[in-house]
């Protein structure tokens, strides 16, 4: 069997079995249905306001799940040296880092998907209609979520730090939701001191808002197709690219 | 190294591809005014890409808002900012306009908001022009959506002094809509009994009792019983 996927499988179910993604996905289960009293609050938009809260807390729980996994799975291996159990095998150390990588991603859609049952559950008894297009909001989710693990990634080996990696991913991820923002400000400032730090950051920085499709579900700007194809791409290859990064990290490690 | 600034050239060529390649879906917040009082619960929602959820907060803040005894909420209001200064701080409600506005800010999709404000301040607080420029912003973001062309065209009869007759055959089409207001279905429900349609608002009445919103229900209740009319069962 491929050694990816045997570390993915590994991964998958090791983050399944861990006592804090089970205590978070039944703490999302609770909050869930404990946002129908926010929803009671909305009169008539009472589903409309179901659907986006529970989209968004389970955008943050997948978040954290991911973001948390990432930054903690490779750097306890090496402080514990278990990663020797791995690395002494005819495993390369990039097979090492996609496999996890996978495995968290996987473990992650199975946590989101989860939290989906419970929401849409509620959304149901609700009287909600259902809309195709909420798997697409799930999917933007997890485009989103992959793009911030591998991140998380590269940030937790490059400083070694699991704090500076979740402080990061929080700071990319709001920016990355201000994409457009940044990219507007930017050109409002040209001439301006802050201009080339605006146009770095909208250059570099991930593009979160391409994959927000959970902000326009059941509206006339709900992406199309090539939209979702692209935003799919681009998700791939900017983890890629982080991917990238921590292997060049990971590579120089001596252990 | 080497791979660094490879990888930091890669994204930068990515995302100057994405941006030619997909154009945002909704426009930039950046230029717009969000609520002072809500700035921060914006900011943050919007930073975590929840700007519907924003929508949604602002809007169970409006509706509670409208729900409220004005002296409460002007007395709160006060202790905040001190007494109005200008003629156009006073009056019913006078923060529906700016807080409906930062709504359609946040989601420019968000109808049913936008319809509900639009028939307060036009038919319950008298301030056609102020609905009527909501009109116009919203449907220059929604374009698709020709309902608000009829909202327009009540509004402009309402404000122009045009018969009752004209406003409700503009408002009636507008009730086959999802999206329509609970407050729009009350106000032709009394525009139908106004002009001597007894049992067309007493449909539209028992409809009422159906929706979600406890206050219109129990105008709705109201009205029926002072119509002498029955109540359905499954609203008692």
């Amino acid at each position: 069997m491929n050694p990816i996927l045997i570390l993915a499988a590994h991964t998958c179910r090791e983050q399944l079995r861990n006592r804090s993604f089970q205590v978070a996905i039944l703490f999302a289960g609770v909050i869930l249905y404990m946002s129908l009293l926010l929803g009671a609050l909305a009169a008539e938009q009472e589903t409309r306001v179901l659907l986006d809260f529970g989209l968004g807390l389970s955008e943050l729980l997948a978040l954290a799940l991911a973001v948390f996994g990432a930054a903690t799975t490779v750097l306890k291996e090496i402080e514990t040296k278990t990663i020797y159990l791995i690395l002494t095998r005819p495993v390369p150390r990039f097979v090492y880092l996609l496999g996890r990588y996978c495995g968290l991603v996987l473990s992650t859609a199975a946590g989101l998907l989860a939290m989906a049952a419970v929401h849409l559950a509620l959304l149901l008894v609700k009287g909600w209609a259902w809309q195709a297009s909420y798997l697409l909001a799930l999917t933007g989710i997890l485009l989103k979520v992959a793009i911030a693990a591998a991140l998380a990634s590269f940030v937790a080996l490059a400083t070694t730090s699991v704090l500076s990696a979740l402080t990061m991913i929080g700071i990319v991820w709001t920016l990355g939701h201000f994409a457009p923002e940044l990219s507007f400000l930017a050109r409002q400032s040209m001439k301006g001191p802050a201009a080339p730090i605006l146009l770095a950051a909208a250059q570099l920085l991930p593009n979160l808002q391409l994959l927000n499709f959970r902000e326009t579900i059941g509206t006339p700007a709900a992406p199309p197709l090539r939209a979702v194809l692209f935003g799919a791409a681009y998700a791939a290859a900017y983890s890629s690219i982080c991917l990238a990064l921590a292997y060049s990290w990971l590579r120089r490690k001596e252990f | 190294m080497g791979a660094a600034a490879l990888s930091i050239a890669a994204a930068a060529l990515l995302n100057a591809g994405a941006s030619r390649a997909v154009a945002p879906s909704l426009p930039p917040l950046a230029g717009t005014k969000p609520q002072r009082e809500y700035a921060v619960q914006t900011a943050g929602l919007a930073g975590a890409g929840m700007r519907r959820l924003a929508a949604d907060l602002s809007f169970i803040q409006l509706m509670m808002y409208y729900g409220s005894p004005e002296g409460a909420v002007h007395a709160a209001h006060e202790e905040h900012e001190g007494p109005p200064t200008s003629h156009a701080d006073t009056g019913h409600y006078r923060q529906m306009y700016p807080r409906a506005k930062s709504i359609l800010e946040l989601d420019p999709f968000f109808r049913y908001a936008v319809l509900f404000s639009a028939g307060a301040l036009a038919f319950n607080l008298n301030r056609p022009e102020e609905a009527l420029r909501l009109l116009e912003d919203a449907s220059r973001g929604d374009p698709a959506y020709v309902r608000y062309k009829a909202y327009i065209a009540g509004i402009a009869f309402h404000r122009g002094g045009g018969t009752q007759e004209t406003v409700l055959r503009t408002l009636t089409p507008a009730l086959a809509d999802p999206d329509c207001p609970v407050l729009i279905k009350h106000i032709v429900a009394f525009l139908n009994l106004r002009l001597g349609h007894r049992e067309e608002a007493i449909r539209l009445y028992r409809e009422i009792l159906l929706s979600k919103d406890a206050s219109y229900r129990g105008l709705a209740m109201g009205a029926l019983r002072r119509l002498g009319a029955p109540i359905p069962e499954e609203a008692k």
